[in-house]
């Protein structure tokens, strides 16, 4: 969709209440959510039909804005990871880990080897975790309930192993500045070398149900196509890019936290639809166990904090005996630290594309503004083009493949 | 060739200062009517191919202690003539390089091209921006606010308009409450 074909219903105003009016041409405006359940959240979008047909689609977003950028420009660097949960809540780890690297960027400092390799761990469990709700909802909006059902058993044991790790099992705020709030109980290895041994015979069993299903197939093929240049010039990320025949991953092509030392494939489509989406993702839930069995067989021995007292609080234990350390934790929890003035952009892979965090700081120990570039925000402007000549039905399937989160889009 | 003296062979003056952040590569322009020319230049430009836009974000500066890079620029300027800075995220499949433009806009009336005849992705990112930080782009399809509801006043991420709350006083923020003081909500 280029800037001037953009269609009138777009200037509609959007009245509080029901906006059930006639539109332009005879053509019916029908007002889909923000309380419809297919539509993943509050969104809600105003369809100009003709018949059944959907002429524009126009998304009306921004009823869970929360201001999280602004709340962020009043709380210290470490207390904005508790905000960055909030945002996409199904794959809170990823925002952690992509505000933890920005903020990391500016202070100019690595967390240690331990805290790198768990990071990887947990943030790719977190990429199926966000992928199993969105296969879920993807079969559950075509009519396909069990499915979620399942997805969501096996999302269950992943929360679990969060909250093993950090006691949330979704706002878990585990990866900070620096390193991790504390490091891995000793169940962690057994816990996910069990994931690694049930989860494939899962995969398989989701595809028995949908890979070959003719209902399906018959729902998501040839829908919601995006070219392989409509999808860079709309700057969708993760699994649409992909999809539409872009060889994309953050992971391989600028590698963050160690990623360049995994040997996992990047799927990648062609034909751009939301039948291309679902093959993609759960290839990619498969590469990402790949990812996890390397790191746990390599996990080294070590901290998981760095040691620079003036950034990460010190251990417990030595409150109770050293002065030192207990003036580092008090400056620390009451004033924050003091990043230099810089400034820092960071993007990484997360389960929906590229998750992105600006950092500014002048030197105080809060960020002058954090900006996060949420891909379920970008990824939503597609819907328009996917959906256009398309009937009500099938806007349901594509807004589940673009898997937005409205928490991320709204922030 | 590096892209920095392209844009300066392409652009002359319209290109500002550039320099090298924790292996960032940021670029200023000068000139705001120029953003798009320079953007589409980046994106056809075979050398260079920044075809996709990350992130299109604002700073508002107004309450800044210092600058947050060595600029060079007068840090009085903040809040005149330098109040709000535009960032542009380009990245390039290609080269997996990232370009980080930065636009210097002022404190009245802020305003600058639109790159979505560049990048459709501009789109959404244009009017988040324009919605809370009050910056108009000129030559957008469709400039309206997309967070918050249509009669909302102000734009909330600019300094001047203050968080719903009150900071708690410690010793190391007496003088940055006092400062925000004035534009508190009566």
């Amino acid at each position: 969709m280029t800037a001037s074909t953009r269609h009138p219903a777009d200037t509609i105003p959007t009245p509080p209440g029901v906006t059930l009016e006639p539109g332009p041409d005879d053509k019916l405006i029908l007002s889909m959510g923000p309380h419809h359940p297919s539509t993943h959240g509050v969104l809600r979008l105003i369809l100009e039909l003709d018949g059944e047909i959907v002429v524009h689609a126009t998304p009306d977003i921004g009823f869970l804005h929360t201001g999280i950028e602004k709340t962020a420009e009043g709380l210290t660097y470490q207390q904005v990871i508790t905000v960055t949960d909030r945002m996409d809540y199904l794959a809170p780890l990823s925002n952690n880990l992509g505000y933890a690297l920005a903020v990391e960027k500016l202070l100019g400092v690595e967390a240690p080897p331990r805290a790198q390799v768990i990071r990887v761990i947990l943030a790719e469990l977190q990429r199926v975790s966000s992928h199993l709700v969105w296969l879920g909802t993807q079969g559950m909006d075509l009519g396909a309930i069990s499915v979620f059902l399942y997805a969501l058993r096996e999302r269950e044991k992943l929360l679990d192993i969060f909250e093993l790790c950090s006691g949330a099992r979704m706002m878990a705020s585990y990866f900070w500045v620096g390193g991790l709030l504390r490091d891995v109980p000793p169940q962690f290895e057994g816990a996910v070398r069990k994931i690694l041994a049930d989860f494939p015979a899962r995969f398989d069993e989701y595809e028995r149900m949908l890979t070959h299903n003719p209902i399906f197939l018959e729902r998501t093929q040839g829908l919601g196509i995006l070219s392989k240049e409509e999808a860079i010039s709309l700057g969708v990320g993760g699994a649409i890019l992909r999809g539409s025949g872009v060889d994309w991953d953050l992971r391989r092509d600028m590698p963050y936290s160690g990623y360049e030392q995994y040997a996992f494939d990047v799927p990648l489509g062609a034909r751009g639809d939301v039948y291309e989406r679902y093959l993609l993702r759960v290839r990619e839930m498969r590469q990402s166990l790949r990812i996890v069995k390397q790191a746990l067989d390599r996990l080294p021995e070590g901290p998981v904090r760095i040691s620079d007292r003036k950034i990460m609080p010190p251990p417990r234990a030595e409150l109770a005996t050293s002065m030192e350390a207990l003036i580092h934790h008090f400056k620390l929890f009451t004033e924050g630290f003091k990043p230099p003035p810089g400034e820092a952009y960071q993007g990484i892979e997360s389960p929906k594309g590229e998750f992105g965090v600006m950092v500014v700081s002048d030197g105080t120990a809060k960020p002058v503004r954090a900006h996060f570039r949420g891909p379920s925000f970008v990824n939503l402007q597609s819907l328009a083009q996917m959906v256009r000549g398309r009937y009500i039905a099938d806007v349901v399937a594509c807004i589940a493949s673009i898997d937005i989160v409205l928490g991320e889009v709204d922030r | 060739m590096s892209v920095v003296t392209a844009l300066r062979e392409t652009f002359g003056e319209a290109i500002g200062l550039d320099l090298e952040f924790r292996g960032q590569l940021i670029v200023w322009i000068e000139q705001p009517a120029q953003i798009a020319a320079v953007c589409s230049f980046l994106r056809d430009d075979p050398r260079f191919q920044y075809r996709y836009l990350s992130d299109l974000s604002a700073i508002d500066r107004l309450t800044m202690e210092q600058e947050s890079l060595p600029t060079g620029h007068d840090p009085a300027e903040m809040t005149g003539a330098r109040r709000f800075v535009v960032n542009y995220q380009l990245l390039s499949m290609t080269h997996k390089q990232r370009l980080w433009l930065k636009v210097g806009l002022g404190a009245e009336a802020p305003s600058l091209p639109s790159v979505t005849p560049v990048w459709t992705t501009a789109d959404f990112l244009e009017r988040e921006v324009y919605d809370l930080m009050g910056i108009a782009f000129e030559g957008h399809p469709d400039l309206r606010r997309i967070l918050l509801p249509d009669d909302w006043a102000g734009h909330p991420l600019r300094k001047d308009y203050p968080p719903a709350y009150e900071e708690v006083q410690f010793s190391h923020n007496f003088e940055r409450i006092e400062k925000q003081r004035k534009y508190a909500r009566r």
